[in-house]
């Protein structure tokens, strides 16, 4: 038994599977969570460098592969990576049925990870791209669902990402090339340039993140959720598995100067934006473009403790997009409106998705005891000793995003609020407030989740 | 470097196809440039491959080609922006410019990819030409026309410095899948029952 037939074989079968049944919905969607839970309890429970006993019998797990002269490798290492990919996963899938979203999604979905797995234990890693790639590429059809077009949004999304895989391979190449022949110096440059614009492919990283607002209003708000919290999870481990082997990049100013004018940048057109949004579809994809902007910020710190904002980063916003997608996906099955001018029956039919809502966009925006809170407000105190007017920007750019969500609150409560007949199902109820009290608890007890967290980095001896 | 004999060839080909691809609007027409393209690659990736590695690129490209033919693109390529004639004339003067800078960057190039200079030269105008496609149109089947022309001239470019096999046969799979991608864009079947 390999740990790569376990996590990426399997999960890969199973979506082709689940493809061909795509018309059972309630089937694919709990076979895929169910799996995915499964492949996370795995992951967390079982050491892959010890014998696993099973059944009286002792069994060796492998972990890698041999396919055409490369190799797939998933190391004991790699386990709180697996269980953060499988967990969210398994999160996002068992959120399916309440986001009533369409048929193809769970099962492209399963392959999908199954894809973005093995671009991690893809060695050398600079083949990950591929994978990436043929991720993107099954993403399409869950973005489209089957008898609509596809918009602007979409087909820039394709083209954005599409275009990253080539400019990292040869990057990539590149880079490599300077380390066997230091004859090939003059490279460098063009290896950073090549590999900079390719993560900013990826990453939708100024300017290339206009297509986010325009899928966040074209596709299904759960299924714009699920693939804006994998992908960018999966390419920053990317990004520090470059930083991680290549010493240049590590030691490079350059580098992480041009992360925090991103990060920043990004943080303060996403929060300015915002502010002036009367949709809530178009603002969770700026809420996107904000968070992305953060990692990039802790990111650029180039210390410890940016590397710790940024792994513990990852709870808050996967919970918090989680949960927004939830809701917006609740609104728009009960066929409320996401418009703020249109809002005015919203609280009184769907009080917890509404609620939930607004609690997202302040977590997200960092307000204090919610779960954003214990991440934003040391990041800004560290960017203000690197830089005052960085850390100002990137504060208007959480004010930008508070005050989306105080004109939301205005819009919800223009009319008296009346709760009448609550429209949401049990299950979408559990799962909301759920997710809403995790929001809360991470807010007030951090600790947890951020020393949990740091587990991530465990993979990459070289960082800082 | 040496140019192999009739070098020239397969750069025309490359540069009639991606002509075709960028002003056609038949989609007959279209895939039979892409079917071209890919033959115009294969013979140039044979200089840097074995054959047998080679024929994987024409052979991934004609297939690529007949999903999407398969899927009756219809009047997918019809642009209702350009007016027809003032409009095939603005591309091909664009395309110009693309080819002029090619010309002109080329030799620079070719000290980082060490091949013959029809071969950096066909790469960067494939490149350019589907860039330039991908900005003038949101088109689904001009989209996916135009990436295959922008990874046509990267896979030209990667072939000269990687010979992984499994490389080969990745890039074969984004092919394969970004024309089934497109297929599904221009097929786009029923309408869909949210449970």
């Amino acid at each position: 038994m390999s740990t790569i037939i376990v996590w990426i074989f399997v999960p890969f079968g199973v979506s082709v599977l689940l493809a061909l049944f795509n018309r059972r919905t309630g089937f694919t969607r709990w076979t895929a969570a169910i799996l995915s839970l499964v492949l996370a309890v795995t992951a967390a429970l079982v050491n892959f460098d010890s014998l696993i006993q099973f059944g009286g019998r002792a069994y060796e797990l492998s972990t890698s592969l041999s396919i055409l002269g490369r190799r797939l490798v998933l190391e004991d290492s790699d386990r709180t990576l697996l269980v953060l990919i499988y967990g969210l996963s398994a999160f996002w899938f068992f959120g399916a049925p309440a986001a009533r979203t369409y048929r193809l999604f769970t099962p492209f979905g399963l392959g999908m990870i199954a894809m973005l797995v093995a671009s991690l234990a893809v060695e050398p890693f600079l083949f990950a791209a591929l994978f990436v790639e043929i991720a993107v590429l099954m993403s399409i059809p869950m973005l489209i669902p089957p008898g609509r077009p596809a918009g602007q949004g979409v087909m820039r999304y394709l083209i954005f990402q599409t275009l990253g895989m080539p400019c990292i391979l040869i990057g990539g190449w590149a880079l490599n090339a300077t380390e066997i022949n230091p004859s090939l110096e003059s490279l460098l440059l063009e290896a950073t340039l090549l590999l900079g614009l390719g993560l900013a492919f990826w990453l939708a990283i100024f300017p290339f993140y206009t297509w986010i607002p325009l899928l966040a209003v074209e596709s299904h708000p759960y299924v714009v959720g699920f693939l804006l919290s994998l992908l960018p999870t999966v390419v920053f481990s990317l990004l520090l598995n470059f930083l991680d082997s290549y010493a240049f990049l590590r030691n490079s100013t350059l580098l992480f100067q041009g992360l925090q004018l991103a990060g920043t940048i990004m943080v303060a057109t996403a929060g300015i934006w915002a502010a002036f949004q009367r949709d809530l579809s178009r603002l969770f994809g700026y809420a996107v473009i904000l968070e992305t902007g953060f990692a990039l910020l802790a990111l650029s710190l180039h210390s410890n403790s940016g590397l710790a904002f940024y792994a513990g980063g990852f709870f808050p916003r996967m919970i918090g997009l989680g949960l927004w997608a939830l809701a917006l996906s609740v609104m728009q099955s009960h066929d409320v409106s996401m418009k703020f001018e249109e809002e005015k029956q919203a609280f009184q039919r769907l009080p917890i998705a509404t609620t939930v809502c607004l609690l997202t966009i302040f977590s997200t925006g960092g307000l204090p005891l919610l779960a954003g809170f214990p991440i934003r407000q040391p990041l800004l105190e560290e960017l203000g000793t690197h830089s005052i007017p960085m850390a100002i920007w990137a504060l208007a750019g959480c004010a930008g995003l508070m005050f989306a969500g105080f004109r939301y609150l205005g819009a919800l409560f223009l009319h008296e609020p009346k709760i009448g007949h609550i429209e949401e199902d049990r299950y979408q109820i559990a799962l909301l407030l759920a997710g809403a009290l995790i929001l809360i608890a991470a807010g007030i007890i951090p600790g947890p989740y951020i020393t949990w967290m740091s587990n991530l980095l465990q993979g990459y001896a070289n960082l800082f | 470097m040496m140019e192999p004999a009739l070098s020239w060839i397969p750069l025309v080909l490359l540069i009639a196809s991606s002509l075709t691809l960028l002003i056609s609007q038949n989609w007959r027409w279209s895939i039979i440039a892409l079917a071209v393209l890919y033959l115009g690659m294969f013979w140039m990736i044979t200089w840097q491959w074995s054959l047998g590695l080679a024929a994987v690129k024409l052979v991934t490209g004609w297939m690529a080609g007949a999903v999407l033919g398969v899927s009756q693109p219809g009047n997918a390529l019809e642009e209702t922006g350009f007016p027809r004639l003032p409009g095939r004339g603005f591309k091909v003067v664009t395309a110009s410019l693309i080819w002029v800078l090619a010309f002109a960057i080329a030799p620079s190039l070719q000290k980082f990819f060490p091949s013959e200079t029809n071969y950096v030269l066909g790469a960067i105008i494939l490149i350019g030409m589907g860039l330039l496609q991908l900005g003038m149109s949101h088109r689904p089947l001009r989209v996916i026309l135009g990436l295959f022309t922008v990874l046509s001239g990267f896979e030209l470019l990667y072939a000269a410095v990687e010979n992984s096999v499994l490389v080969a046969g990745l890039i074969s799979g984004v092919n394969l899948g970004l024309a089934l991608a497109g297929a599904y864009l221009l097929v786009n079947p029923e309408e869909e029952e949210t449970p």
